[in-house]
């Protein structure tokens, strides 16, 4: 009885030790446990010779060293509490270290000897999984150091390596120029570099071309000597402690202006050598562009004859200069992609103009207007305040979101804004765009055609974002995420029929992790994917188990739409469905309307492809996207979803009955199966059978189960079915 | 004032002689105003001796309970340290303990070392609090030692609250105590911690009282429940909850070896009650352990118990009668008394669980004094009616419910 009891006490010794990543904590509650089980005074835990945690020696911990030297022994003789029996057992194998403990009254039987040999067995594989991740996670901050300072070195390399590369593919010239001062400046530890061109016609006319122009007399003054000179010039300023350094940079031979260098402190020969290759590595890129013209037209963009980013970030440096309060408007456009797909890049460049066109008619003429980068446009309103800063953005999304005729049809866009002030922390240029950014990132996430302000947390939340990320890529490693499973019941017999795998992530530092939360976030990135595939192997890995036991069951899966789109789904299906033995016919993959739409092409190709493999196709949340005939018919599938926000009002809103009505015939008409999702009350669940629909699924029915349980849920309804079936025989 | 008082008092037997200059008294008081029935009961426990070192308290919880330390202190001598806490009923040697008001214990004479911590800031910081509330042991350096706590009922984890005791005091030091208890509304119970000079009249915490003596003490643990029926395996659990027997819903189980089905669950909370009465015994290495059934969960058809019983544990439907549980009592101070040696002993003190209390009722509380008084004839003891018993003076768990636990001095 005794043997069972603290052999029965292991699960639960287990559970509390590995309870912890932190191996001082994971020793201490090891000891403690192991007293209690075995109702013993003393525990220890002695690793390398030294005892690394000790229970019941009290707050002074006297005669943890006798216990350290005398463990083996059957008995030691501790000071102030006397005799004690003792037994020690090795954690591992070949391990100098061990969990010793000691009972005052009788020694350990046989059977409990066993339980500490199996605590010590548990303790030397929790400590090695914690040591492990201890390690790992040392060593990555150790790889993250070397890997950034090799990621600093590379980015040089890579910079020389970009600048000759582009120069040779005829890249835009701001964009080799930005490259020169940009690799100058980072080769020369974050000093400012500058290039600066003498204008066409007038020599002394010297206008900054790239780079962050910093103390901007004294730069143009000494591009100005080394123009002159046709050599290098290098000044200290002690007063300000800086010095510079300009070396000419000439096109075709001529000189014809100077990469100027602001360094922290003084300059220096070797200094001076790596800013001359630089300025060779302008030349080379300038000579190639041929004219100085041609750089003063390579800041504007030649499709919308807007400003380019260079020279925007230019005029918003100059507006931070002058301490103006300006506020920057980042746009992105919604649906330009599909645009430009489906019309072609002309009529893409067509509509880029003429969005260029409407944008700035709305500006007045002191506001900056520019293209930033594909559909991106920026705009710099001129001493504004956050409130008509806003109002201007919403007129602008309004004049956006008006027909353009492009390509003899009417196109209609919409665009999402992000509205940054110098306020919100942001003290150099490049921050205040990228401000703006991620407040217009904000605004897409909210919807099509929203305006929000930049806020602080904004940025805090893409940082926790990202924190999220590395958690739930730690979780697929660590086996913290779980499938549970909720049964698809016929509608008809009321029994089950299948099961939904549903994912649940339990996070060791944030808990149970809500699906709504870390989806979408993994949706973002490619960890979807990966996530998914996980999903595929463990749901299929379950049907096996099932088949057998439930032939005619079927398993559905949700399917992202990167995952759709990723090119290595299909034969990835494939070869699981081979591995685990599970029939194809027995796996439905579900499908949102916005996989299937987004690229419309592949998504076909690839569901084609998966039918010909013989698995199921659904789309889910039928009724909220696109819901047309058009692509039922293109895309071949075999089941529609009724999303769930019809089903949970149809019996107090006429209108979403008559979705769901809709839906049902639709289904029927088209020969595909129906399935309600989110029955959650017997009223629902009488409408959709007298509606005639197929399957339901939802809280009424059967909440989303863990495996086990789902298994016991299957064996309660289809056994009963089976005894049922032969009663009635 | 003393001798105005003289009529009303209610004189226990004052105990055993000093031995070797120590002394242990034991005094009550039926009065229902705090400053007589603190004094009453102080003065006869201290019996004019002017050595009195250390006064421990145990009020009905509707006294009030700060003129009942005035009255404490009045008679408690100049630089006596007092602690103790509120219950349902005080324990005394003679009388009746249902009419009893309040209870005192006195300590005195050479030899004897008391000191006095209190762990604060319980909730989510128990470990520490346990840990603070045996701080009082470093500051003596007696041969035995011994600490007492007095945890307030509505903390959650006593277990940790132990031990963390235990991680402070270790194995050379036993441990005993109760959980402050009220009148089954389990609302406020108060703890006592300080000295005639002033005492804090606390809520939430845990006082423990460090006692050093140059004489061992003795312990002593007992229930007299005894297993009724067949064992059950637990065949799914964790944590508090047990979800089957015999792999069947823990709840159905339980409420069918009770003769009962789940319709007792609706409305009312006597069956809450009933259910204390009806514990379950747990078979561990030092015998049958109780754990309180503190719910029954419909929608899992799970049970809630006091501590948790792993899966693949045996239990027992616990049972008990007067006769059972009366014995149980004597056989704890009967095991404490035992523990002590040779030592001659002075004095018990004595917790015992409410549970207990209600299903021995008013006879069987006067018998189970009785039986006290009849088996150690001139050795007085006092103590409470707890909401949860500590002992621990083997292995490394003090925690106990439905049981008796005493403590002899010499």
């Amino acid at each position: 009885m005794t043997d069972q009891w603290s052999a029965s006490q292991l699960t639960e010794y287990f559970a509390t030790i590995s309870g912890s990543d932190e191996e001082n904590v994971v020793v201490q509650l090891a000891v403690e446990r192991a007293a209690e089980v075995l109702d013993a005074e003393i525990a220890a835990v002695v690793i390398d010779g030294t005892v690394r945690a000790a229970w019941g020696l009290g707050a002074g911990g006297a005669g943890g060293e006798l216990l350290s030297t005398l463990a083996f022994a059957r008995s030691v003789e501790l000071p102030g509490v006397g005799s004690m029996h003792t037994f020690a057992a090795r954690l591992g194998r070949g391990t100098p270290d061990f969990l010793v403990v000691g009972r005052r009254e009788t020694a350990l039987e046989g059977a409990e000897r066993q339980t500490v040999q199996a605590m010590a067995q548990l303790l030397s594989l929790v400590l090695r999984n914690v040591r492990a991740l201890t390690a790992e996670r040392t060593m990555r901050e150790h790889e993250l150091r070397l890997v950034a300072e090799l990621r600093a070195r590379q980015r040089l390399l890579e910079q020389l390596l970009t600048i000759q590369q582009a120069v040779s593919a005829r890249r835009p010239l701001p964009e080799v120029l930005d490259a020169v001062t940009a690799g100058a400046a980072e080769l020369l530890n974050g000093s400012s570099v500058v290039l600066v061109l003498a204008e066409p016609g007038a020599a002394h006319e010297l206008a900054v071309v790239s780079g962050d122009a910093g103390p901007g007399d004294a730069v143009l003054d000494v591009a100005r000597e080394s123009i002159s000179t046709g050599s290098h010039v290098s000044h200290d300023v002690p007063a300000q402690r800086f010095g510079l350094i300009a070396t000419p940079v000439s096109v075709g031979g001529t000189i014809a202006g100077s990469l100027v260098a602001v360094i922290d402190g003084g300059a220096g020969g070797e200094q001076v050598d790596l800013l001359v290759a630089f300025a060779q590595q302008a030349s080379l890129a300038l000579t190639d562009a041929r004219t100085v013209a041609a750089v003063r037209q390579a800041h504007h963009d030649p499709v919308t004859g807007l400003p380019n980013r260079t020279l925007f970030l230019e005029r918003l440096r100059d507006a931070l200069a002058e301490r103006r309060d300006d506020i920057v408007l980042f746009i992105d456009l919604d649906r330009f992609k599909a645009v430009n797909d489906s019309l072609g890049h002309a009529a893409g460049d067509e509509l880029l103009a003429a969005v260029s066109r409407r944008i700035s008619e709305r500006l007045r003429p002191t506001d900056t207007a520019a293209r930033i980068g594909g559909d991106e446009f920026a705009v710099l309103l001129r001493d504004a305040s956050l409130e008509t800063a806003v109002a201007a953005a919403e007129r602008l999304i309004d004049s956006l979101r008006q027909p353009f005729r492009i390509a003899s049809r009417d196109v209609l866009i919409g665009a999402s804004v992000g509205v940054a002030d110098r306020c919100a922390g942001a003290d150099n240029a490049d921050d205040l765009l990228s401000n703006a950014d991620v407040a217009m990132y904000a605004a897409k996430k909210g919807g099509a055609s929203q305006v929000v302000v930049f806020e602080p947390r904004m940025l805090t939340e893409t940082v926790a974002g990202l924190d999220m990320l590395a958690d739930l890529q730690r979780a697929l490693h660590q086996d913290d995420l779980e499938l549970h499973y909720q049964p698809l019941v016929d509608l008809g017999s009321l029994r089950p029929i299948g099961m939904e795998g549903l994912m649940r992530w339990t996070c060791p530092r944030r808990g149970l992790v809500a699906p709504a939360e870390f989806i979408p976030l993994a949706e973002e990135s490619n960890l979807i994917v990966e996530l998914g595939r996980w999903a595929l192997g463990e749901g299929t890995r379950q049907l096996a188990q099932w088949l057998p036991r439930f032939p005619a069951l079927r398993l559905n899966l949700n399917i992202a739409p990167r995952q759709l789109l990723d090119r290595d789904f299909v034969p990835h299906v494939a070869d699981v469905l081979r591995t685990e033995g599970v029939p194809a016919a027995a796996l439905t993959l579900e499908l949102t309307e916005t996989a299937m739409m987004k690229d419309p092409d592949t998504a076909a190709h690839q569901m084609r492809q998966l039918k010909e493999l013989g698995v199921n196709l659904s789309v889910d949340d039928f009724g909220t996207g696109y819901s047309s005939l058009s692509y039922l018919r293109r895309f071949p599938v075999d089941e529609l979803k009724i999303d769930r926000s019809f089903v949970g009002s149809m019996n107090q809103n006429p209108e979403d009955l008559a979705v769901v009505r809709m839906v049902i015939e639709l289904g029927r008409a088209l020969r595909l199966q129906t399935v309600a999702e989110g029955i959650e009350d017997a009223d629902q669940l009488a409408v959709l059978r007298r509606l005639g629909c197929h399957l339901g699924q939802g809280y009424h029915l059967a909440r989303p189960l863990p495996a086990q349980a789902a298994t016991k849920h299957l064996h309660a309804h289809l056994n009963s079915r089976l005894s049922h079936t032969a009663r009635a025989a | 004032m003393a001798d105005l008082m003289q009529d009303h008092l209610n004189l226990d037997q004052p105990g055993a002689d000093r031995v070797e200059g120590r002394w242990f008294g034991v005094g009550s008081s039926t009065d229902s105003d705090g400053f007589t029935a603190g004094a009453q009961a102080t003065a006869a426990a201290v019996a004019d001796r002017p050595d009195a070192g250390l006064v421990l308290v145990f009020a009905r919880e509707y006294m009030d309970m700060t003129a009942l330390i005035e009255g404490v202190r009045a008679h408690a001598g100049p630089a006596t340290k007092i602690a103790g806490c509120s219950t349902v009923e005080p324990m005394a040697t003679s009388g009746e303990p249902a009419d009893f008001s309040v209870s005192v214990v006195a300590f005195g004479g050479d030899g004897f070392g008391y000191e006095i911590a209190v762990g604060r800031d319980v909730p989510g910081n128990e470990r520490a609090a346990g840990g603070e509330a045996a701080s009082g042991l470093a500051l003596l350096d007696h041969p035995h030692k011994v600490l007492l706590l007095f945890v307030d009922a509505l903390l959650d984890d006593n277990v940790e609250i132990v031990r963390g005791a235990y991680g402070t005091a270790g194995a050379a030091v036993p441990l005993i105590g109760g959980v402050a208890s009220d009148n089954w509304q389990f609302e406020r119970t108060c703890q006592f911690a300080g000295d005639s000079n002033g005492v804090e009249i606390l809520s939430g915490t845990v006082v423990g009282v460090a006692i050093g003596s140059p004489a061992p003490v003795g312990l002593g643990v007992a229930h007299g429940w005894r297993r009724s029926g067949d064992p059950m395996v637990v065949t799914d659990s964790e944590g508090l909850k047990v979800f089957e027997f015999d792999n069947e819903p823990a709840m159905d189980v339980f409420l069918g070896r009770m003769g009962l089905d789940r319709s007792v669950l609706e409305g009312s909370d006597s069956f809450r009650l009933r259910a204390l009465e009806c514990p379950l015994g747990v078979a561990t290495r030092s015998g049958d352990e109780i754990r309180v059934i503190q719910g029954l969960d419909p929608s899992d058809g799970s049970v809630l118990v006091s501590a948790g019983i792993p899966q693949g544990g045996l239990a027992w439907v616990m049972e008990g009668d007067v006769e059972s549980l009366v014995a149980g009592a004597t056989a704890s101070c009967a095991d404490a008394v035992r523990t002590l040696g040779d030592a001659t002993p002075i004095g018990l003190l004595t917790f015992d669980c409410a549970v207990r209390r209600r299903e021995l009722g008013p006879v069987g509380v006067h018998r189970e004094i009785a039986e006290i008084g009849r088996a150690f004839p001139g050795i007085p003891f006092g103590g409470f009616y707890s909401y949860g018993e500590i002992a621990r003076y083997r292995g490394a768990n003090g925690m106990h419910h439905l049981t008796m636990v005493s403590l002899a001095f010499a």
